[in-house]
């Protein structure tokens, strides 16, 4: 069989495990602190969104490597 | 490379549109809303420094008019104070001045009536002199000597003092 | 018990699970060819990537909107003013938060980032990207039936696998159908020509949509023109506020071994920074995308409509991201590093 599309959706699969627990434990501190202090809610907002995108560039990482491995 | 789509050609057609974008969008866009913002916000600045001058203005003229008000108070109250004063003084002098005008009078009264009894009294002992003289030309007849006479009246005025 | 049985959401939901089923009988879309680098579609006899298109398109819809906006500027505004107003005194007080005093130097880049971004990112849900172009033949190894609309051309969502043995419109293996619906127009294109497309078996054309428009951060050249502009200025303003000290965080020869292999993870990560940019964008909107397409494929009716919504959310999220990011980064670089001291 052809691997190339094996190998292309295991890297993406794996992949996103580790940004998927990083971006959920990065809302629950932040939901978690928005609870404590909900006037400084916009600040840990925004501060959570750049953290989430922070943790799933990982994943685009194993996107971009999911794309060469089936494109190239 | 390539099977991802990179293509310098595209790439820099990409670089090119986002820079004359900005320019334009800066042009266009963000200095006329920035400066109308900044605008705004001037204007919010001094219309409220205006109301606060126009507040601070009115408290100003209010205690400037409390002043004045409490000033003119004190005024006619230092007025009626003197006046008060000056009626009191005069009533004194006028007292006073009545006092040693009465105490004048009074003193002018005594001496006249001295010097009038003075007067009577040597007038009268003219009179008795004279008197007892016609007296005593009449009883003797003649007249005496002058030297009779002045013993005559010595003696006499001596008994009339003593009677005195 | 009743509320469940009530028999208006009853109706409702034999309403939606009919219309889903009907539409995905009735109208069942194609699924394009998915590819990487923007197709090239003609216009005016020259070939342009349509994703350059998207960008044109972006473009002019913001100086429009700037147009009118600032047309007649108002004291007390109204309307069109007043939004622009609003987005823009938003984002400057954001820019003010992280930038301070250089927020007037840096708001222009920041903010044509954000609008620039969201502009193409929300452009790509407008019904006709991505579905209205040029029908051609089939270049890669999959075809659709044609059928004919009046003087266009539709792709049915009759698939065909092709298989060439080399020069275009060679023979092609197999015509096994893989969806039955005729009459089914997706997706419509113009200026089909008969000659030089392949044909089923039975004579009927087969080819591929090449759409006008594309979201343009699902072409690489675009995310990547944003992250070299965006890490070019980071350099430059860096290298503006410290001078020469600015180099001292990439080469440290102060701090031993330690600091210079420190300054070497700066200069890689300085490049990571450009990689993870392009690609994040570039990867939601693609994904994005993608998911529209098979959720499109797959049940034609309602059901794409909550990730059309997403993706909604995902443009905007990611236009702010790579604004805000890039302000991070510039706040960053004119702050001079003395860890090691």
């Amino acid at each position: 069989m052809d691997l190339q599309f094996l190998s292309a959706g295991l890297a993406i699969g794996l992949g996103a495990i580790g940004p998927g627990i990083g971006v959920g434990l990065l809302v629950m501190g932040a939901l978690q602190a928005i609870g404590r202090n909900p006037e400084a809610a916009p600040e840990i907002r925004t501060n959570m969104i750049l953290g989430i995108a922070f943790a799933e560039a990982i994943a685009i990482y194993a996107l971009v490597v999911a794309l060469v491995l089936k494109f190239v | 490379m390539e099977a991802l789509g990179f293509n310098a050609g595209f790439l820099l057609a990409q670089i090119v549109n986002f820079v004359v974008l900005l320019v334009l969008l800066r042009m266009f866009l963000y200095r006329p809303i920035l400066n109308m913002l900044e605008q705004r916000r001037e204007r919010i600045r001094e219309s409220l420094e205006a109301a606060e001058r126009a507040r601070q203005e009115v408290v100003q003229s209010q205690k400037a008019y409390e002043d004045e008000l409490a000033k003119a108070r004190r005024e006619a109250q230092q007025i009626i104070e003197r006046a008060r004063e000056a009626a009191e003084r005069q009533k004194e002098e006028i007292l006073a001045e009545a006092r040693e005008q009465a105490r004048q009078l009074i003193a002018r009264a005594e001496e006249e009536i001295a010097y009038e009894r003075q007067q009577a009294m040597a007038q009268l002992r003219e009179e008795v002199a004279q008197l007892s003289l016609e007296i005593a030309q009449k009883v003797i007849g003649h007249a005496l000597s002058e030297a009779e006479h002045r013993q005559l009246i010595r003696q006499f005025l001596a008994e009339v003092g003593e009677s005195r | 018990m009743s509320r469940v049985l009530n028999p208006k959401v009853v109706a409702g939901v034999v309403l939606v699970l009919g219309a889903i089923v009907v539409g995905k009988l009735v109208a069942p879309a194609a699924l394009p060819g998915i590819q990487l680098p923007a197709e090239m579609v003609p216009i005016l006899g020259v070939r342009v990537p349509n994703t350059l298109l998207h960008t044109l398109l972006a473009d002019i819809t913001l100086l429009i909107l700037a147009f009118l906006a600032t047309r007649n500027m108002k004291e007390i505004p109204d309307g069109l003013q007043n939004f622009a107003e609003w987005v823009i005194e938003g984002f400057y007080g954001l820019t003010e938060d992280i930038a301070g005093d250089r927020a007037r130097q840096w708001f222009p880049l920041v903010m044509t980032i954000f609008l620039l971004v969201l502009v193409a990112n929300w452009w790509e849900l407008v019904p006709g990207v991505d579905s209205i172009g040029v029908v051609e033949p089939p270049h890669g190894s999959k075809g659709f039936v044609l059928a004919k609309v009046g003087p266009l051309y539709a792709l049915t969502a009759q698939g065909v696998k092709l298989e060439y043995a080399g020069e275009k419109g060679g023979e092609m293996m197999g015509g096994e159908a893989e969806k039955s619906g005729e009459g089914a127009a997706e997706e419509a294109g113009k200026e089909g020509k008969e000659e030089g497309f392949p044909t089923t078996e039975d004579g009927r054309p087969l080819g591929v949509l090449v759409p006008f428009l594309r979201a343009s951060a699902t072409d690489l050249n675009f995310t990547l023109a944003l992250a070299l502009i965006s890490m070019a200025m980071v350099q430059y303003y860096g290298i503006q506020a410290l001078g020469m000290g600015y180099f001292t965080k990439f080469i440290n020869l102060k701090g031993g071994a330690m600091g210079f292999v420190v300054g070497l993870i700066e200069t890689i990560s300085e490049f990571a920074k450009i990689i993870s940019f392009s690609f994040r964008l570039f990867g939601n909107i693609f994904a994005g995308q993608v998911l529209l397409f098979i959720m499109a494929f797959l049940l034609p009716w309602l059901v794409p409509v909550p990730f059309y919504g997403l993706e909604l959310f995902v443009g905007l999220i990611q236009a702010f991201i790579f604004a805000v990011l890039t302000l991070a980064f510039l706040a960053n670089a004119v702050v001079a590093h003395d860890d090691h001291h």
